[in-house]
């Protein structure tokens, strides 16, 4: 490892010894002046030098290019009010360089004993004081630094790292070597009211105060370093991380390790970090090629609440986790090495996770997860209680059969309104580009009335449960393989060609066919406080495509289903038909007996609509050449017909309509 | 004459295919558009600010970009992340949405790259827009 600093004295010595071989042969009268043509050393070098020194002890030095590392310098000057030379002491009196305005320095070089002093001073108490010290070969360099400017040597920092606006370094630095080679080196320095940002302000850090200390030393091309870093104040931008201190404490790093100037090795460091706990770290990062080796990460009892918010979120903010908040504990352990992870752990207590948006929430979370990315293990996982979209969540407790990024849970039942979800053969496992996962099973029987509260939808009877083919989920689209099987209103419904499509995006769509048979109409119409209608129907619903939780698109046809019942329908049914359709729209033959009588019979029931664009078009049992199509065909005694005039209603209008009567119980008056 | 009746046929294609996406309707209205747009205008009053300062602008394929995040407190450049992040998934669902809506999702480039002019036409002075890869400020 090479300091800049040395190669700079070595420089400079070069540069003296120059100076001092030409000068007897270009003395004149008032001033002399020499010219050299380059000085270089590894890291620094000049060009196109020209000295002057008068007669009265002003120096100038004029260098046409400079370049220290991999920065260039165009026209430097720099000037020694009064250049002395007194026995063995050469010394340069109030002098000033261009590149750093404001800054005053001396420079006093004992030529017998090679040691250099140089006091850098500026407003504010600003002091700069480095002595060296050189004797056959070996060297000692120690830098104080009393409200030090870092701005001064901002334009030398490399242009890949972010640029240093302002900030102050109280402390010392010391380095001891031999040759060009350093080899010890003792940091002890507290910065202050520290800033710096690249061009994007994508990294940037304000008002930082800490400190720092490390020591390192070599031996055989080997360094041994130990350090401790302590941020106490200001905040940090590090996309996509922002991080902060203040009254959430302060972030601490102490770090030992080695360097062999490619392998950069951190062993047994301890990161404190505010509100989340201690995370221990050991890690191998190849300087030449920026990557990461080897790495393992473990923290004990850390609270997830701000290690999520804080250090995961940010990198989730296009998943379904966006909005969420964690609370609670967790042992967690990461391995990484030969470029992939090899083991994760994460036992988790009493923790809790709600989403933002009200899409879901688990609490009383515990898992035991060890992960190991080539040996089979199982996982086990549970929570007390929980919601997605609304529907409340019993106690569950799973194990899950891990084997490299293939997890399966062989069956699991989620307990659901009464009921329970029953999971047979979940599988997830890591496609390509994204995850996978499928799995088939159950509904055990569910309230209907505890879904329909849940779904803010009047209040329905009887059960719902059902067979669940295999569903899969890929390309962020969930498909239902075979047909969904329900029973609901003592009838069936059968569901297929079902597809989710963006299930978790901002416009889910959902397609599907459904055929429902024989439900109780009764126990349908007494739910929506329709009126009672004593009957059976057959639903067929195809092309359904239903999106944002709106239907767009269906073509619909309810019959009242074959067989011989009881048919009757209320007087408050007939009317609420009517009222559906908007004024004129629908009517009942025999109006002037509607009065008289609280149910009527009727013969069959035929309703179908086609939606297209937010219209509805309608049709009945049969039409007359005018368009006048029959809803209710009447049938006994009293019978009653219900005629359709409007072929094509507003789907909205007929929701917001069915909404009002089946919340309101509004009476409708036919005329 | 070879050459003639080349450019003619190209023409004819160009000019068939141009005809072929003007029938798209850009304004069609599906819950999908309705939810998408909703969303963005919710966002909007967010984000207006930030287009105003500088620190996002509008990109050339029709999203939005951090553009100079010094522009914003150092605190609030992770919101503002999130935001574009947002905003990007939305316009993105928006287009995808609309080719569908018209039932050509293979017209998904050309409408968005009609959006993205759109948003710049309508961008107000001051604001920053991408134009042949450069930010220039209307």
């Amino acid at each position: 490892m090479r300091l800049f600093t040395f190669s700079w004295f070595k420089a400079l010595r070069q540069f003296l010894m120059a100076a001092l071989l030409c000068a007897p042969f270009a003395v004149g009268a008032a001033e002399f002046a020499i010219s050299v043509a380059d000085v270089a050393a590894p890291s620094f070098a000049l060009h196109g030098i020209r000295l002057v020194w008068s007669e009265a002890g002003l120096m100038e030095i004029n260098v046409t290019q400079m370049r220290v590392e991999k920065r260039e310098f165009s026209k430097v000057k720099l000037r020694c009010a009064r250049l002395l030379w007194q026995g063995q002491e050469v010394s340069c009196r109030d002098g000033s360089l261009d590149l750093l305005p404001g800054v005053h320095f001396e420079l006093n070089y004992h030529l017998a004993q090679q040691r250099v002093q140089l006091t850098m001073t500026a407003a504010d108490n600003e002091r700069w004081q480095l002595v060296g010290q050189f004797k056959g070969g070996a060297w000692q360099v120690a830098v104080q630094l009393q409200n030090a400017q870092l701005k001064r040597f901002a334009s030398l920092l490399p242009k890949t790292l972010p640029a240093v606006g302002q900030g102050a370094l109280n402390g010392t630095i010391q380095a001891s070597g031999k040759s060009s080679i350093v080899t010890d080196a003792q940091v002890d320095v507290q910065f202050a009211n520290l800033a710096f940002s690249d061009e994007s302000g994508l990294h940037a850090g304000e008002k930082l105060a800490g400190a720092v200390k490390l020591t390192a030393q070599q031996q055989n091309k080997m360094w041994q370093w130990q350090g401790d870093v302590v941020w106490q104040q200001g905040e940090v931008f590090w996309q996509p991380l922002y991080l902060k201190t203040g009254k959430t404490g302060v972030y601490q790093f102490h770090a030992q390790g080695g360097f062999d100037g490619v392998m950069l090795q951190v062993a047994d460091a301890v990161m404190t970090l505010p509100e989340v706990g201690q995370v221990r770290l050991v890690a191998q990062w190849d300087s030449q090629k920026k990557s990461l080796v080897d790495a393992s990460v473990q923290g004990d009892n850390v609270s997830l609440d701000s290690l999520f918010s804080q250090y995961a979120l940010p990198f989730l903010d296009k998943s379904v986790l966006a909005e969420a908040t964690v609370t609670g504990h967790a042992d967690v352990a990461w391995q990484y090495r030969q470029g992939k992870t090899q083991a994760v752990r994460l036992n988790l207590r009493d923790g809790g996770i709600v989403d933002g948006a009200k899409r879901f929430n688990l609490a009383g979370i515990h898992s035991s997860v060890n992960w190991l990315v080539d040996t089979p293990s199982v996982a086990t996982l549970s929570f007390a209680s929980g919601e997605v979209m609304g529907v409340p969540l019993g106690a569950v407790q799973w194990e899950m059969a891990m084997q490299g990024l293939q997890f399966n849970i062989a069956q699991a039942e989620l307990p659901i309104l009464g009921g329970a979800l029953v999971v047979k053969d979940f599988e997830l496992h890591r496609g390509e580009k994204d995850w996978h996962w499928q799995f088939a099973g159950a509904i055990k029987p569910i309230s209907m009335e505890k879904l329909s509260a849940v779904a803010k939808l009047p209040k329905m009877l009887g059960t719902l449960s059902g067979m669940i083919p295999l569903v899969r989920y890929e390309n962020n689209q969930i498909n239902v393989g075979g047909a969904l099987l329900l029973q609901v209103f003592d009838g069936t419904v059968v569901v297929s060609q079902l597809k989710f499509g963006d299930p978790f995006g901002r416009a889910p769509r959902v397609e599907a066919n459904l055929n429902m048979r024989h439900l109780d109409l009764d126990l349908l119409t007494r739910t929506f406080s329709f009126g009672s209608v004593q009957g059976l129907i057959d639903v067929d619903v195809d092309n359904l495509i239903i999106q944002s939780w709106q239907a767009l698109q269906f073509d619909a046809r309810i019959v009242s289903s074959a067989g011989n019942y009881r048919k009757r329908i209320s007087q408050k049914a007939v009317q609420n038909i009517s009222s559906l359709g908007g004024s004129g729209a629908v009517a009942a033959i025999q109006r002037g007996v509607v009065g008289f009588f609280d149910t009527f019979g009727y013969d069959k029931i035929v309703w179908t609509c086609s939606l297209q664009n937010d219209v509805c078009y309608m049709g009945g049992v049969e039409s007359t050449p005018s368009g006048v199509y029959t809803i209710i065909k009447g049938g006994g005694i009293p019978a009653i017909t219900v005629m359709g005039y409007n072929r094509n209603v507003s789907w909205s209008e007929l929701i917001t309509r069915l909404k009002r009567v089946a919340q309101d119980n509004r009476q409708v008056i036919v005329k | 004459m070879k050459n003639n009746l080349k450019l003619v046929v190209s023409l004819l294609a160009l000019t068939t295919a141009l005809n072929v996406f003007a029938a798209a309707d850009l304004e069609v209205n599906t819950p999908g558009v309705n939810a998408i747009k909703q969303s963005m205008q919710t966002r909007h009053g967010q984000l207006s600010g930030f287009y105003t300062s500088g620190a996002i602008g509008l990109t050339s394929d029709g999203l939005v970009a951090v553009r100079d995040a010094s522009a914003v407190p150092l605190s609030a450049r992770q919101s503002v992340n999130g935001l574009v992040a947002a905003e990007n998934q939305d316009r993105n669902a928006l287009y995808s949405e609309i080719a569908t809506a018209n039932a050509h999702p293979e017209w998904l480039a050309e409408i968005r790259s009609t959006f993205a002019q759109r948003w710049i036409q309508l961008a107000q002075p001051g604001w920053w827009v991408q134009v042949g890869g450069a930010w220039k400020q209307k």
